[in-house]
């Protein structure tokens, strides 16, 4: 038995185990970038069919580096690296303590010279070409024999311990940070993730919830502009945790700055870090790369989302042109049935959209090729069906050689947004065209047929009652008209029954924040330190020695130079060579095996 | 503690760093304009200075006044490179630009100097392949010195692009190793540099044949990436980069990767040496020999190992500041783990083990492939954190 535990210590100390783990880690942690992590398990029963799906949620494949069997290997490559220390630390500090410990365990062929010289005069002789060499020895000395022991690099051993002391020093904090008790809990049962994921904070059950004064989370909250929360929700498994805080989080302001070209320069949170009693205790910005520590407690920016936008809509009806149009009150996010047979989801709101002004085909300014479209909402109509279209409606006109346009984008599938340009008439909206629709329907329902004749005239007679601020103005006319066509064809292709514009909104952000506590962070510093301390003696410090042992013979001394390199192969067998030749050239040595 | 007896007899290079008293003043001038320019920096822009901005401007003069010092030739190379690039910021300071001056479109913008550079490391590397078969050691010099102009061209063109970044819209401006059409052209200037070290120290030209094809694919992928899919164009840096450790969490990683690459093609030479000498071929005798292609193996890997360690520890402190973790397991991270489990696997091999040879030349060689997935391969076939370096 003791037999079986002393071998089982060797191996798991050994090098070849060592190295066996490291490989199995490196490719343990290959899974977990080829498989995307922590989706929705929809999306992998999806991909992988119900079979693969539950083999693959078995062996953890979708939350890789939190499962049980890839801690394990973890824990077992600490504690291997740890014993093995534990084994090498004692060796490695006598060696730098005592330079006399290894002398004379070199093993292997020893070439032995005998010079003329007395063992007396030999002695300092040999020490003077060390020291020349670069290699200055300490001398122990009897009446028969004589040691010459040199070390450059003595603390090398440090350089081992340091990387290993700090291998062992980073898992233990990042296992602190991995918060192993909640692992437990979590693999027991007595902690469970809610999954519904629409549910008020305040109906989340005490199983699904975190202790205040938990060890170690990572968690996040979406907090829109005005609002305040003292939770964050941690991700785990297919829901999430509640984690309360020890403070209330108020989002004061939300902004995003943007680069000429559009592109986000910075996203930026004002916060209050308040008591319960909404006492301000600390107020400031949150930005990436500039997070706010409070009390170990650190909160980032890490994204941005709608914070309940307000909206007013205009819904147009295509089918009946000449109703004025339905207007809404919505929410960003809100689902709405504005048109018979169709569900509105509005999904998102952008401030600004910034392109080239090649793309929108309008002149460009002196200052910059780029322009701002202005606002836009993208909104997604569906059929009970199933069938649905994205559209992107733009809040203010653009210009485009001289003629405003209302610039509606769809597309049914993934693909780039179709442009629908719309013409706007006199009081900035789309009623000049839908009265134009009007008409040209009563006009054509008795059976007249559609001519660009009865076209033109419809669109004359339109322009007199309702824009006759253009009727001397041929080429604006005719612009109009143009622009009036093309809409008309452009309509043909479009999925809908109904045009929906924005006539007002007040928009409102909700910045994504990530709370921390990670308590063994320092840990991590520490390790880190060390470790870049301990290979660049490892790598730079090499240790080298040089001994001699002479030892009196009847007609003169006999020396055994060795030595050794814990690094390059080159430098000690030219060091001895040298001395030996020293040897046979100065010291009428002769090699004498 | 294993011993090592092996006969050795090449040039015993520990000595050779050290330099010889003739070099003393140049080395005096180094130092001496190294801290001039330091502190030209220091007044120039200490009012935008944060705390970090000196850890780092003292992080690189410590760092390049001792690679002068290590490698006399550096400190050449800096010189011309840095005149060519404030030459040129002054003709941009002065109202010249591309459109208006031909030596701006021709040479000095980055764009141009880039492709000089791409121009100059090709006919590098066909030099360096004609040198493997005729033996002409004059074709070898001028691979050599086609070598070195495209070290100094790529370089410039960074140093000119730095400046070029600010132009016309100040915001925009940031180190040039934000997308990658700039670390492309970091890794190809830096693998050249570092293999010109290794050949001027190890007296070793025939080694070009093998470092410097990667670095022509490299190249290629470059010209491609220009001409192709214009990224060359440039754009502001996303607000994940906007922090003062890309400036030493990027260069590092590319003298980390430019060393792993220059081990692992070593190691490749080190195979077909042993395979020519089976059967007498003439390879081998153009070679260094293979004591010496270990040395510079091991001194490759080492380096790289050293600054890969560094680097990805800055940038596991850059992530728990700008994402909110030290580590997220996101790709791109996970990969360098790997790259890193490797090399610890194979020093340990080499230190503990005492292995050599013919096994460990070919797991420097095979380790290109998993620095190439951490480099490359990340960012075209996997998304995560880092995915801003995408096609
Ligand atoms: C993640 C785990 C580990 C890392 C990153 C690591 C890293 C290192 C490094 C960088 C060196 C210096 C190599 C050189 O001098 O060229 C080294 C040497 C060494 N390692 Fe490890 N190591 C790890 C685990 C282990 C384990 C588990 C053992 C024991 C079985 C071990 C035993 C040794 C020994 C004996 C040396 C040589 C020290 C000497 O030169 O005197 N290491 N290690």
């Amino acid at each position: 038995m003791q037999k079986r535990m002393a071998e089982f210590v060797v191996i798991f100390t050994s090098m070849r185990f060592a190295v066996s783990l490291l490989v199995l880690l490196a490719i343990a942690s290959i899974i977990g970038t080829v498989l995307p992590q922590a989706q929705p398990y929809a999306d992998y029963a999806h991909q992988f069919g119900p079979f693969w799906f539950a083999v693959f949620k078995s062996l953890g494949f979708y939350d890789v580096y939190g499962t049980p069997w890839f801690l394990a290997i973890l824990a077992i490559l600490v504690l291997s690296t740890a014993s093995c220390l534990i084994r090498n630390i004692p060796t490695k500090i006598m060696g730098m303590v005592n330079i006399w410990r290894d002398h004379g365990r070199d093993g292997g062929k020893q070439d032995v010279y005998r010079t003329s010289l007395r063992l007396a005069d030999a002695t300092p002789v040999l020490a003077s070409w060390m020291t020349a060499a670069g290699y200055e020895p300490r001398v122990r000395a009897t009446n028969t024999s004589a040691s010459l022991v040199s070390v450059r690099g003595r603390f090398y051993g440090a350089g081992y311990i340091l990387t290993h002391v700090a291998i062992v020093i980073f898992c233990v904090g990042a296992m602190y940070n991995a918060n192993l008790p909640l692992k437990w809990k979590l693999w027991n049962g007595s902690i469970v993730p809610e999954t519904n994921f629409s549910e008020p904070v305040s109906d989340v059950p005490q199983v699904s919830t975190l202790p205040l004064d938990n060890s170690a989370y990572r968690g996040n909250v979406t907090l829109p502009a005005g609002d305040s929360t003292d939770n964050a929700f941690v991700p785990s498994g297919n829901g999430y945790l509640v984690q309360p805080l020890p403070f209330v989080i108020y989002l004061h302001k939300f902004d995003i700055t943007y680069y000429s070209n559009g592109m986000p320069k910075n996203f930026v949170s004002d916060i209050y870090i308040e008591d319960h009693r909404g006492q301000v205790l600390k107020r400031a910005v949150v930005r990436v790369n500039h997070p706010l520590s409070y009390r170990g407690v650190d909160i980032y920016q890490a994204s941005f989302s709608d914070g309940g936008t307000l909206l007013r809509l205009d819904n147009h009806s295509l089918s009946n042109p000449g109703a004025s149009p339905k207007h809404v009150t919505a929410r960003m996010g809100d689902t709405l049935t504005v048109h018979d047979g169709y569900q509105v989801k509005l999904k998102s709101f952008s401030l600004y959209n910034v392109i080239p002004a090649k793309a929108a085909g309008v002149t460009a300014s002196h200052a910059s090729p780029f322009v701002d479209l202005g606002p836009s909402m993208t909104y997604i109509a569906s059929t009970s069906s199933g069938q649905a279209a994205e559209f992107k409606t733009f809040v203010s006109p653009i210009t485009r050689s001289g003629q405003n346009y209302f610039l509606q984008g769809v597309r049914t599938k993934q693909s780039q947004f179709q442009y629908l340009l719309i013409p706007v008439g006199p009081n900035g909206g789309i009623n000049f065209f839908m009265s134009y629709l009007t008409q040209l329907k009563d006009d054509t329902a008795n059976g007249t047929k559609l001519t660009m004749a009865v076209a033109t005239t419809i669109f004359k007679k339109l322009v007199i009652t309702s824009y006759p601020s253009i009727m001397a103005n041929y080429r604006q006319q005719a612009r109009l008209f143009q622009a009036t066509m093309n809409a008309m064809t452009q309509l043909q292709a479009y999925p809908v029954p109904f045009i929906m514009t924005v006539h007002a909104y007040k928009h409102k952000w909700a910045a994504g924040l990530e709370v921390t506590k990670w308590p063994g962070t320092i840990l991590l510093y520490i390790g880190s330190v060390l470790l870049v301390f301990g290979i660049m003696m490892s790598f730079y410090m090499p240790q080298r020695r040089v001994m001699a042992k002479l030892t009196a013979a009847s007609d003169g001394t006999d020396v055994v130079i060795t030595g050794h390199s814990s690094r390059s192969v080159n430098n000690i067998p030219d060091v001895i060579q040298s001395l030996y030749e020293r040897l046979k050239t100065e010291g009428e040595g002769e090699h004498s095996e | 503690m294993n011993s090592v007896h092996v006969r050795f007899d090449g040039l015993n290079n520990d000595d050779g760093l050290r330099p010889g008293w003739h070099g003393r003043g140049m080395d005096g001038l180094w130092a001496l304009l190294l801290t001039g320019g330091a502190v030209a920096l220091l007044l120039l822009f200490s009012k935008s200075f944060g705390y970090w901005q000196y850890v780092i401007l003292g992080s690189w003069y410590v760092a390049l006044i001792a690679a002068g010092l290590y490698w006399r030739p550096f400190q050449i190379v800096t010189y011309v490179v840095v005149a060519l690039s404030l030459f040129a910021v002054w003709l941009y300071s002065v109202g010249q630009t591309p459109d208006n001056n031909w030596l701006m479109r021709y040479v000095l913008q980055g764009d141009a100097a880039a492709l000089w550079m791409s121009g100059f490391l090709l006919f590098a590397t066909i030099g360096y392949e004609v040198y493997l078969f005729t033996h002409k050691s004059s074709v070898a010099a001028a691979s050599t010195a086609m070598a070195w102009l495209g070290v100094i061209m790529g370089f410039t063109a960074l140093g000119v692009r730095w400046r070029e970044t600010y132009i016309g819209h100040p915001s925009w401006g940031h180190i040039p190793v934000g997308n990658l059409w700039e670390v492309m052209l970091l890794f190809c200037a830096s693998t050249s540099l570092f293999y010109l070290f290794y050949e001027s120290r190890y007296k070793a030209k025939a080694l070009g044949a093998f470092v410097m094809p990667l670095v022509g694919v490299a190249v290629l992928f470059f010209l491609w990436i220009t001409f192709a899919q214009n990224m060359d164009k440039i754009q502001p840096l996303i607000p994940a980069l906007q922090s003062f450790w890309i400036k030493l969490h990027v260069p590092m990683m590319f003298i980390a990767y430019a060393n792993f690459t220059i081990a692992s093609l070593v190691g490749f030479a080190y195979i077909l040496d042993g395979a020519s000498q089976k059967r007498g071929g003439g390879l081998a005798s153009i070679l260094p020999g293979q004591p010496i292609m270990d040395d510079i193996m091991y001194a490759a890997i080492t380096f790289g190992f050293l600054l890969f360690t560094i680097s990805t520890i800055l940038g596991a402190v850059w992530a728990a500041q700008a994402w909110g973790g030290f580590w997220s397991w996101d790709p791109k991270e996970t990969w360098s783990l790997i790259v890193w489990l490797n090399y610890a696997g194979y020093l340990h091999a080499r230190t503990v083990k005492g292995w050599r040879g013919t096994n460990m030349a070919w797991w420097s060689f095979l380790s290109l492939w998993i620095v190439s997935f951490c480099f490359l391969g990340v960012n075209l076939f996997l998304s995560g954190l880092h995915s801003y370096g995408k096609l």
